[in-house]
């Protein structure tokens, strides 16, 4: 490898280590915040700072609110519709059940992050090492691929479910409100993207063996 | 696979060892054991040039085809 690559490589070797240790700082303190600080204050505490993802108007693939102009008529501008608004819902709450069940996709999300951080920076690091192509750095792709294909599918199944429980909790509000169901194409799209590259070192690891056994 | 390197049968037969041809066609001694327990993939003709010279034989006198081995399940091409 040239002294370019060489150093491009460690740059983001250092860059998710960096990534990693903050990570490491952050988790555990919104684990004690989240699931710990609740069962240390009293009753009447109120937890803030729980939220949940919403949607504007009454669907939730394609929310539509029909508003009403205040304009004079006959401007030309008729039919107002706020079309996929989205936002997040931010409440207070006693219950410390609601609170887990917000605190908890954070800590889920975080520590998922930290893993394919984890398993990025390990194939960096065999590519600082020279030797990239092996069958362990294959499995490690093909991890980060099932992880992000699972996190762009089910991540927003389990994030509809959960705001349709806190909004059936809530009741009406002034605005019609709706739990989001919105896939994330980029992350289904690079979960592929990882899951093709693990096909690729699987293949690369067969020609380093072929060149490794050929005398 | 059906090829067999019959390297330790020349290698008897020149009254030589596997360090000795080692240093005079210069690879590894780990290279050359890969080579003599059949565990090799591919030959590359410059080592087949030199073990010939080495062992004055023929490519022919280093490898030999066993039909009826069992397939190692590698695909040829």
């Amino acid at each position: 490898m040239n002294k370019s690559k060489l150093i491009s490589a460690r740059i983001v070797k250092i860059y998710l280590d960096i990534c990693l240790v903050l990570g490491a700082i952050a988790l555990p303190l919104l684990l004690i915040w989240g699931l710990i600080s609740p069962l240390v204050m009293s009753e009447e505490s109120v937890f803030v700072d729980a939220m949940i993802p919403v949607t504007v108007g009454k669907s939730s693939v394609l929310p539509v609110l029909p508003l009403e102009a205040s304009g004079e008529d006959g401007n030309g501008i008729t039919n107002l519709n706020l079309v996929k608004a989205r936002g997040e819902l931010r409440f207070d709450t006693t219950s410390w059940w609601l609170h887990i069940t917000t605190v908890l996709p954070l800590l889920v999300g975080g520590l998922l992050v930290m893993w394919v951080i984890f398993l990025v920076r390990q194939v960096v690091a065999s590519v600082l090492q020279g030797d990239p192509f092996t069958a362990r750095n294959a499995g490690r792709l093909r991890l980060v691929g099932l992880i992000l294909l699972i996190a762009g599918t089910v991540g927003p199944l389990l994030e509809y479910l959960h705001a349709d429980m806190v909004l059936a909790q809530v009741g009406s509000s002034t605005i019609p409100l709706s739990p989001p169901l919105t896939f994330s194409p980029e992350v289904i799209l690079a979960g592929l993207i990882m899951l093709a590259l693990s096909t690729v070192f699987g293949h690369g690891k067969e020609l380093e063996d072929d060149k490794s056994l050929t005398i | 696979m059906a090829i067999y390197v019959n390297l330790d049968l020349m290698l008897v037969k020149r009254k030589m060892s596997l360090t000795e041809l080692s240093q005079r066609i210069g690879i590894t001694l780990a290279n050359l054991s890969i080579l003599k327990t059949n565990k090799a993939k591919a030959v590359r003709f410059s080592t087949l040039d030199a073990l010939c010279r080495e062992l004055d034989c023929q490519p022919g006198d280093l490898l030999e085809y066993r039909g009826s081995a069992e397939p190692a399940g590698d695909n040829p091409a």
